[in-house]
This record gives C-alpha cells, sequence and structure tokens, in this order.
C-alpha cells in the first residue's frame, strides 16, 4: 500500500470570510506495540502523532493524535478564509517522516 | 476464380447450405468449461488454497490477514468441478445411558467452535450480543412437548426432518458435536420454558439484543467517489493510473491499445478511458479461447503479461486495483450479462448448482445462508445477511474498512470458506467464475446499477 499519499479536499471557490471545511485523509499504517499477558510481543510502533495545517504560511490547525489515531486518518478542520490562498497539511509520525499536500482555495 | 451463386446448380446449393448450416451450429454450440484442476492459477500464492505438510501438520495456505486462519478440511467437498457431494442426511438413534446436563448444554449452545448456534437462535441470556434470527427463538422450545429423540435428531441432521434444503448444519453426522454434547444440548432445550411458560422471557430491554425487534440501522462512509472519504480509490490512483501508462517489459503499455485516460468526471473521479466505458459492466465474459467465465480481474491476470509483460497476478494489489480502474469506468451503468449466449446461460446454471452445492464440514451452501429458505434478509449475530434474489451484490472490488484493503469478490467468497470448514478454491479458478456469474444474472435482471469502488465494511 502507497504509505503516506495525502488527499486534500477543499471548495473550488470560496468568498472573503467564509469558513470553508477541509478534509484530509492520509493513506497509513496503524501499528501500534503489541502485547500478550502484559508481556510486548511485537515492540515496533508507527502511528500518526502530530498534524499541521497552514494557510498562506500561517498556522490555522493543529492536533496531537495519539496512539488512539486510526488506519488511514480522515481529519476535517473548519478554516476562515480573507484572501484566495493555498491550505497546506503537514501529517507526522513516530518514525520522523513527514507527509505533506497542498491545496488551492481560490476566489 | 469467380464462382458466381446463380452458376451452382441446385443440389450442390442446398449442400453449400447444409454444410454453413453446420458450421453455423458448431459456433453456437455451448462449450466444455475447464475446472479448477485443468486451470493453471495466475493467483498469487496466499490465494491458490496451496495444502501442505508444516511440522507434520497438514495445512491450506491463506492470506495473513482477516483471520483466515489455515485448517485443513481437505475431506469435505468444494467447489471444484468433481469434488463428491456431501453425504445424505443420516438418521440417528439417543444414545442411552447419558445423563443430560442442562448447564453443560447451555455453555456448547454459545461455544464459537460449536457453531454457535447462538448465531442463528435466541436463547435466555442476555451475555449473548447480539442474537441472531435465522432459526426460529429457543425461549420456548421446552413447552412445545416435543420428544427428547425429536430435538436429538434435529442437532444430529436437521435434514432427516425439514428436508434437503434445510439451512441448519447437520451438527452431528459432521461431527462438530459429539453424541454427548447433543444429549447435553436437548437437556438444555427441554428446560427453556418461557416466562410465564409459552411467553418468551423478557431478557434486556435492549430492543437491539432481540434480533425480532432490532432496528436495522445501515451504516453510511461516505462518498465511495471522494478521495478523501475512500482509501481505495486513492489506492487505484497511485497504483493503477500509473500502471495504465507504464510500459511493461514487452515494450507496450495500456494506454498504447486502449487509450490514455482522460479529464475525471462526477463518476470516474479518476478519470475517463472512453474504450472502457461499459466494458466492465458486461463481464463475466465467456472466453472462448480459454474455455471459461472471466471477470475482469481473471482476465486481467491473463491479457496485460500477454500484452505488456507486466505480471498482474489475480488478488494481487496491482490486479484489484486494475481492475477498480476499468470497472469504474461503467459506474451508473446497469449491469449488462450476456444472458442471452448460450454459453452464458450454461454458466449460469453451473453458478446457481453451485449456490446450493452444500460443502465443507459444516455441510452448508451460500443458499442456506443467502436465500429467503435461509437467513437472507435476518440477523446471523449482528450480520444482516443479502438475500440473492433482492439485495446480494457484486459491485466488487471495494474498500473493506474492517481490513482497510481493497477486496476483489473472490477474496469475499474464499472468506465464506472460513465460517463454512472449507477449503477455498484459487481465487482465479473457473467455479467461482461460474458462482460470480449466477449473481451478476441476478444484478442484470434487477437492473443494478454499477459503483466501483464501493465503501463498506
Amino acid at each position: 500500500m502507497a504509505v503516506g499519499q495525502v488527499r486534500i479536499k477543499v471548495p473550488e471557490k470560496a468568498k472573503a470570510g467564509e469558513v470553508v471545511i477541509v478534509r484530509v485523509l492520509v493513506t497509513h499504517p496503524m501499528e501500534v506495540m503489541k502485547f500478550k499477558d502484559g508481556k510486548p510481543v511485537a515492540k515496533q510502533y508507527n502511528y500518526i502523532h502530530r498534524v499541521e495545517a497552514t494557510y498562506n504560511g500561517k498556522p490555522v490547525f493543529e492536533a496531537e493524535t495519539t496512539q488512539s489515531v486510526s488506519q488511514n486518518p480522515l481529519m476535517a478542520f473548519p478554516v476562515r478564509v480573507m484572501e484566495p490562498g493555498t491550505v497546506k497539511v503537514t501529517f507526522q509520525d513516530t518514525q520522523g517522516k513527514t507527509y505533506t499536500s497542498q491545496a488551492e482555495i481560490k476566489f | 476464380m469467380k464462382l458466381a451463386w446463380k452458376t451452382i446448380s441446385r443440389g450442390k446449393r442446398t449442400a453449400l447450405l447444409a454444410i454453413g448450416a453446420v458450421l453455423l451450429g458448431a459456433c453456437a454450440a455451448v462449450g466444455t468449461t475447464v475446472t479448477s484442476k485443468e486451470w493453471k492459477s495466475r493467483a498469487i500464492p496466499q490465494s491458490q488454497g496451496i495444502v501442505k505438510d508444516v511440522g507434520g501438520k497438514r495445512i491450506q495456505q491463506r492470506y495473513p490477514f482477516g483471520g483466515f486462519g489455515t485448517a485443513n478440511f481437505e475431506q469435505w467437498p468444494t467447489f471444484a468441478a468433481g469434488s463428491p457431494a456431501y453425504p445424505p442426511p443420516r438418521k440417528a438413534q439417543m444414545p442411552t445411558g447419558i445423563k443430560g446436563d442442562p448447564k453443560k448444554g447451555h455453555a456448547l449452545l454459545k461455544a464459537g467452535a460449536k457453531g454457535p448456534c447462538t448465531g442463528c437462535h435466541v436463547i435466555p441470556d442476555a451475555a449473548v450480543w447480539p442474537a441472531g434470527n435465522v432459526g426460529p427463538d429457543l425461549r420456548t422450545i421446552g413447552h412445545r412437548g416435543l420428544s427428547d429423540a425429536y430435538l436429538y435428531q434435529v442437532i444430529y441432521d436437521p435434514r432427516v426432518i425439514f428436508g434437503a434444503d434445510s439451512p441448519m448444519a447437520p451438527f452431528g453426522a459432521s461431527g462438530m458435536w459429539t453424541e454427548e454434547e447433543i444429549v447435553h444440548a436437548v437437556a438444555y432445550l427441554q428446560t427453556l420454558k418461557g416466562n410465564p411458560p409459552g411467553v418468551p422471557d423478557k431478557v434486556t430491554d435492549d430492543r437491539q439484543w432481540d434480533p425480532n425487534t432490532r432496528q436495522l440501522v445501515r451504516p453510511a462512509y461516505g462518498d465511495p467517489l471522494d478521495l478523501t472519504a475512500n482509501p481505495g480509490l486513492g489506492l487505484a490512483d497511485s497504483v493503477a493510473v500509473p500502471l495504465w501508462s507504464e510500459a511493461g517489459p514487452k515494450g507496450k503499455s495500456c494506454a498504447g491499445c486502449h487509450g490514455n485516460i482522460g479529464a475525471a468526471d462526477a463518476q470516474r473521479p479518476l478519470g475517463v478511458i472512453a474504450s472502457m466505458v461499459g466494458v466492465g459492466a458486461r463481464y463475466p465474459k465467456w472466453v472462448a479461447q480459454r474455455r471459461r467465465m472471466m471477470s475482469v480481474e481473471d482476465f486481467l491476470a491473463v491479457h496485460a503479461p500477454e500484452t505488456t509483460g507486466h505480471e498482474m497476478p489475480s488478488q494481487g494489489e496491482q490486479n484489484i486495483t486494475m481492475s477498480i480502474l476499468v470497472k469504474m469506468q461503467s459506474n451508473g451503468m446497469p449491469y449488462q450479462l450476456a444472458l442471452k449466449d448460450g454459453n452464458v446461460q450454461a454458466a449460469v446454471k453451473r453458478g446457481e448448482e453451485l449456490f446450493n452445492r452444500r460443502v465443507g464440514q459444516r455441510g452448508q451452501a451460500c443458499a442456506n445462508c443467502h436465500s429467503a429458505r435461509g437467513g437472507g434478509n435476518k440477523f446471523l449475530g449482528g450480520r444482516f445477511l443479502a438475500d440473492v434474489e433482492k439485495d446480494a451484490m457484486v459491485n466488487h472490488p471495494y474498500w473493506r474498512t474492517a481490513w482497510q484493503r481493497v477486496i476483489d469478490i473472490r477474496i469475499r467468497m474464499q472468506w465464506c470458506m472460513t465460517p463454512l470448514r472449507t477449503n477455498m478454491l484459487p481465487g482465479d479458478s473457473p467455479e467461482y467464475a461460474d458462482l460470480e456469474t449466477f449473481l451478476i444474472s441476478k444484478q442484470t435482471q434487477r437492473g443494478d446499477k454499477v459503483l466501483v469502488p464501493r465503501l463498506s465494511h
């Protein structure tokens, strides 16, 4: 499976001052440490633990996800847009890899 | 040499027409299909159903996800052509000298390895959740004055009492239950009188617990054709779309013959391939050269290596995602199986026989769960079973949220083999293609529309 594909959906057009919903999905495995009888049997773990979004460079959304985040997580957040620009979303996983994608909002 | 029709004598004309008729007849004749024994499987290794010895134990190799397991049931009938029929109904004598223990019987009715009975029947036990209603409610079975010998026979082999199409498995005749265990179960069933007698016990206040009052909630997962909702669509976008125009070892690409991927539209968010519009709706197709029915998936596994050199083994990620890309070109169009073709008609008939064939240790058929006579439109535990005549659908491949992967109809069929305690056939076997043809014939008759990839649990 292609890990780290980030897909963003924003409205094609918006008006000044409008609140738009940004939907973003990242393909990522949800690996957590596995325990049996209180002892770890598989120690490697790899999950998304931080999400950041900027609009024209200004931070608009950030989240600390924990090991409870699902496989292939989907996030949606509102942004009030005052001017046309680019929304950029970055996911960071526990192995230090980052996955980024961006989408344009036109007026 | 020019030979005008008029210059041939009348006698010779009749002879020529006769030869022509014979030739036409030969073309229209229904071909015999290959079987899974003759068909060289092009499936990935986990899909081939290989039975082998590992550490002195015979196992069947299956998929490493979803709980397929490796148990081997090679002594029981499968869907393979030529597989022996399931043993006929067997009358049983209730053993004397064993005293039934209702407590043990209660535990056995709930045991997963023994059925479980509670998947299909309601018993007065709130710990069973959720209960199913494929079979009758057992909360008042002890009030009906049925003899022990009758109940023993029902569990041992219900076909003796309810007929050959009984949806219940012959638990005693199959060896899944010992004689002693059945005696315990009978003892427990005779204690179920109801409260007051004859009226089913009220077990919980939760109306969702009782399958007779349960409300069916059809879950919504979002728009399957939205890239941010359906990871399966995203997978096809990152695997199949580049593969379409990538030249294989033989120097050709899919796009070289079938045209490039054009601009997207609402039904085809990955782009329109003009030559492929409507193709997916006509499959499975009789391929005379291969002497079998082939779905899009089966055909790609053979066609891609022959033309481009790309290996595209059945049930592999490349095969499934490419099938999505091809089939979704027909999104919104009704299924159009060639029902007038004699070969397709023969396949539908074979598929219907398979649908009703009892297989595996449990000795159950597809029809036992997916027809109105059996569990169709009823609850098996918490699962709502589809009815082949009403809503069973083959909008595959789809994104299965429970497994977080794309699966095609063949993995779905192979997955059904696990609870049936049956060895699975290779995913690209001709028998499964016949079964798929039968299902799609129902969809064609209903006018169902193609929607690939779906998003479901």
